[in-house]
């Protein structure tokens, strides 16, 4: 792999870049599914699939086998670190909450397993749920034990409403790259509604307010859910998602449309503008809301926020406002030397939260040089942001596409993956560099027969210059 | 001094109160922060006030730590939990009469225990009017969060909820303080851009954020974490500092991990015969802790050595010196690059301190003291302090942010816990339609709303989801989000189609009887 150079500007923060490099790699590779069908991968994935029907015992996938794919509920396969020289896998730790799944029984009439180990990526096992958290830190005030209690609270058992119907749709950004969507429709309206789409289930459209095509991505999801959370390339946008259907004649159908959210940024603003207030704390805001409407000589002045408003009013009003502290100028050399104390800062090892990374430190063998750190970018701190006007992002992600039996079941994971009612069924995996071996089995509904396609892939991908692995739509 | 640091102690527990069983097990997770956090820390504080130091810190008390803690029945309860807790320190002393080391342990604890149960009776149960005491005296300075700790940002669908969550609070820091808030913890230190329209409303003038709440903050913040920035509308935003931060939360490479500190989970409730500590558990049907623990962390896979109460205090005494000198070289290496004295804000959950790291309030104390005695470098200020000194700051708006793990919502939005939203959603938009429509409510029907606002409140915890995402007591969680849910879904089916069941209300009043002068017109 080769990468453009860099300046470096210090020890400290060329040690900071480096920790700080990871994050955006994992960003790069945590995948959605559904919302990449735009950005198509330009790395081809070398694929060989092996059809075969399996008259014998199918050892259904369970543990490393199976990767984690969209669970029923809707949640879509996430993977939190970056395999090969930057990161440890997670191995057994990653695998740990797959293993505990029990696999179905073997199918009486069938016979033996196969017996090679697919070698699936520890990451493509992932869930939703990441597999290193545990009660610690802040959990431990709620600890009652080693374990947890036995339910014993008598409140509560009765069924909350499993809808509204109030048929709005709502969206809510949860993280720089994953936002949550729910609608409430009752069970007879979503069923009506799948009824007439040609998918037979709706789609969630996925609007960027910044761009100009009509949406980025179509999301489709389970005739039955819900909810749906979406992943995101680009963090600090204003996205909104529309539900509807196509009809008859690809026609669509718009259900209901969310109010824009606004996810977070992931890393230090391109702003470098400097604006200082002073404020008196002995002053009540709505004392200075009646100064401000008093004495603002404009419509302007009264519109702009209290800290700026105070600013344009301060020579009417010393009385009430006083003077503002000398701010001294600020040299290169202050913000370089800041820059590097704060890349020290976060050096040490990952940010502690509220749920004390510790625990996940123990429960990696002690690594903690991967783990994600949200206080790990300030390596980038005062001027550090990327080349804005020119960039070349890609990935490669897989989706495996096929068709079986509606009633059939697709194991994977330990989990049930049913098809669609047609029968059809696609499953999504990220695709890092490597070589792969991907069996996908169907069972008859009535367990007596499998058949198993086995894919083995590889992807190497080679990077010249400053091309980045981290998707961005196009603008 | 050439700099300042902020001590900040977030001091919460969710709103458990039980009155129709006689022990109910949840509520020892007050019972274990009384004895083992509050009173201790109040005990730290009584010394600084004796000793004329002029050293501050700050402490949420959370709206529902409050109500709890002024509530006559689990004072009551919590009076008898002592009484127990003291029985069987006592029952202890007896039975490890032939093994010395455990006995002194047991003699320990029957000591504390006295001692917590003297200031308890001294104070007449009232926690919140000591701490107000200490507030007014100057060496306290108290801030409140959300009402019942609700989670802002996924409420942004509903800014009345936010706004309720904002001025519920702000009212009930008043009846418990005498005085207006000037500081507000966000529950979970969860930012999202417009909340600070409601901090406005409320006169609350600071509040923190993560570091990177700061640091990505727009424009970016000129002296990173080591001053505040005021938003456009004026309030203060302080972020956290890194470095102090890990030296004491982080378990391994922390503090409280030291071998030679007390271990949390090895309890005498688990220890030992199960009918011989029986009576003395939070549930009587199943173990539990007892508080009684006799092991230190020891370290690695060998056997828990026993606790040594004298190398534990060596241990405190180099981990207080060490944050000293941490702080002092940190400090020291800022003042040579800002221009202005650095600021490092150092906030902790207030129930770490002496909950989990038995002898956190011991270090809190060493460390405040050597500070206050033994260095010029910095000065322990509150964020209200240091407004008052330096008022001019830069202008930013902090990003979306949280504390909690990976530095954003998913703790308390992920595939465990995300089915309380779509409720909560339809809950928050009812509990507005019913404050619009019911302009002129009859007694009965005030009371209705009222109540159906409590059990709003109540259900938008961010305790649950919490403990739903980490397992600690998922069933109650669960439970409790289903019970208040459908408790407003009752009030609310009562209020729109027939009449209130006013027998039924007051059941329920009973129960949930938090924030007794709530405003519903803040939901409007």
């Amino acid at each position: 792999m080769k990468r453009a150079k860099l300046g470096t500007k210090s020890k400290k923060a060329a040690l900071a870049r480096k920790i700080a490099s990871p994050r955006s790699r994992s960003r790069a590779k945590t995948k959605s599914a559904n919302v990449k069908e735009d950005t198509a991968p330009k790395t081809k994935p070398h694929l060989e699939a092996k059809h075969k029907k399996v008259p014998a015992q199918v050892k259904l996938p369970a543990k490393k086998s199976a990767p984690g794919v969209l669970a029923p509920s809707g949640a879509v396969t996430r993977k939190a670190k970056v395999a090969g020289k930057i990161r440890t896998p997670r191995k057994s730790k990653v695998t740990a909450p797959v293993a505990k799944r029990t696999p179905p029984k073997p199918l009486n009439k069938l016979k033996a397993a196969p017996k090679r180990k697919p070698a699936l990526p520890a990451f493509l096992l992932e869930g939703d749920e990441p597999s290193f958290l545990t009660e610690s830190g802040a959990a431990e005030k709620f600890s009652l034990g080693p374990t947890a209690p036995p339910d014993h609270f008598d409140e509560g058992n009765a069924p909350l409403p499993s809808s509204y119907g109030t048929g709005k749709l709502f969206l809510t950004a949860r993280d720089p790259h994953w936002l949550y969507a729910h609608w409430d429709f009752t069970h007879k309206e979503q069923f009506h509604h799948n009824a007439k789409s040609i998918d037979r289930h709706l789609i969630l459209r996925l609007h960027d307010k910044a761009k100009p095509q009509k949406y980025i991505a179509e999301v489709h999801v389970h005739p039955e859910s819900k909810h749906w959370f979406i992943h995101v390339e680009e963090a600090g946008r204003n996205y909104s998602t529309e539900l509807g259907y196509y009809r008859a004649g690809r026609k669509w159908k718009s259900l209901a449309t969310s109010a824009a959210q606004r996810t977070p940024p992931d890393n230090i603003s391109t702003d470098s503008t400097v604006e200082f207030a002073t404020i008196p704390t002995e002053l009540s805001f709505e004392t200075m809301l009646c100064l401000l409407e008093e004495n603002c000589g404009d419509d302007a002045t009264q519109k702009k926020p209290l800290a700026r408003a105070i600013e344009n009013i301060r020579h009417r009003t010393r009385q009430h406002f006083p003077e503002s502290m000398h701010i001294a100028d600020w040299t290169l050399g202050q913000e370089q030397l800041l820059a590097e104390i704060l890349a020290a800062d976060s050096a040490g090892s990952a940010m502690p939260s509220s749920q004390d990374s510790a625990s996940i430190e123990d429960q990696l063998g002690g690594d903690s040089s991967f783990i994600e750190s949200p206080s790990s970018c300030v390596s980038s701190f005062f001027g550090c942001v990327g080349e804005q006007n020119f960039r070349h992002n890609m990935n490669a992600e897989l989706i495996p596409l096929g068709a079986t039996k509606p009633e059939s079941n697709i194991p994977v994971a330990g989990k049930q993956s049913p098809p669609c009612e047609d029968g059809s069924f696609r499953l999504p995996f990220a695709l890092p560099d490597g070589k792969f071996e991907m069996p996908i089995i169907a069972v008859s509904a009535d367990r007596t027969d499998g058949r198993a396609v086995e894919l083995n892939l590889s992807r190497a991908t080679e990077i010249q210059g400053s091309a980045g692995s981290q998707l961005q739509y196009p603008e | 001094m050439p700099g300042y640091l902020a001590i900040i102690l977030h001091a919460h527990l969710p709103f458990v109160r039980h009155p129709e069983h006689d022990k109910f097990l949840e509520e020892s997770w007050l019972f274990e922060a009384i004895t083992e956090t509050y009173l201790p820390v109040l005990q730290v504080i009584n010394g600084w006030q004796r000793d004329n130091m002029d050293a501050r810190i700050t402490m949420t008390l959370s709206p529902t730590l409050c109500a709890m803690l002024r509530d006559p029945l689990l004072q009551s309860r919590y009076a008898s939990h002592l009484d127990e807790l003291i029985t069987l320190a006592d029952k202890e002393i007896s039975r490890t009469h032939w093994d010395m080391e455990f006995q002194e342990l047991a003699k320990m604890y029957h000591t504390r225990l006295t001692e917590a149960r003297e200031l308890y009776q001294q104070l007449g149960g009232d926690l919140i009017g000591k701490f107000r005491r200490l507030q007014d005296f100057g060496l306290l300075e108290i801030i409140t969060t959300g009402a019942t700790h609700g989670l802002l940002p996924l409420m942004a669908n509903h800014p009345p909820s936010v706004r309720a969550q904002i001025l519920v609070a702000r009212d009930y820091y008043r009846d418990c303080f005498g005085c207006d808030p000037r500081g507000i913890w966000l529950p979970e230190c969860a930012y999202f851009d417009g909340v600070e329209a409601y901090l406005q409303e409320a006169n609350i003038r600071w509040f923190i954020v993560d570091s990177h709440g700061l640091l990505h903050a727009n424009p970016r913040p000129r002296y990173g974490v080591f001053a505040p920035v005021f938003t456009p509308n004026g309030i203060a935003v302080f972020g956290r500092d890194m470095e102090s931060s890990r030296q004491v939360w982080s378990r391994t490479e922390g503090y409280p991990g030291d071998a030679r500190y007390r271990d949390f989970y090895r309890d005498i409730g688990f220890d030992l015969d199960f009918d011989y500590v029986k009576p003395h558990l939070p549930s009587p049907d199943n173990r539990g802790f007892t508080g009684i623990k006799y092991h230190r962390i020891t370290g690695g896979n060998a056997p828990k050595q026993p606790y040594q109460p004298a190398a534990a205090h060596q241990a405190v005494d180099a981990h207080a010196r060490h944050f000293l000198k941490s702080r002092v070289e940190q400090i020291t290496e800022l003042g040579t690059v800002l221009d202005r004295p650095p600021l490092v804000i150092s906030p902790y959950d207030a129930e770490l301190f002496g909950h989990w790291w038995y002898e956190g309030p011991e270090f809190l104390d060493l460390f405040v003291r050597k500070a206050y005695f033994d260095q010029k470098t910095f000065e322990l200020i509150t964020p209200e302090q240091y407004l008052r000194r330096h008022p001019t700051n830069q202008i930013a708006t902090p990003a979306a942010s949280s504390w909690g793990e990976e530095g954003y919502y998913r703790v308390w939005l992920n595939e465990k816990n995300e089915w309380i939203y779509r409720h909560l959603q339809v809950a928050q938009e009812r509990m507005t339609e019913l404050v619009l429509k019911f302009t002129k409510p009859t007694a009965l029907q005030n009371r209705a709303l009222k109540q159906a606002a409590r059990e709003l409140l109540l259900a938008q915890s961010s305790d649950w989801p919490f403990i739903l995402r980490t397992n600690t007591s998922p069933d109650y969680a669960k439970k409790r989000v289903k019970a208040h849910l459908l408790r407003f879904n009752g009030i609310y089916t009562q209020l729109t189609t027939k009449k209130v069941d006013g027998k039924w209300l007051a059941e329920i009043e009973t129960r949930d009887n938090l924030f007794p002068e709530i405003n519903v017109s803040y939901w409007s």
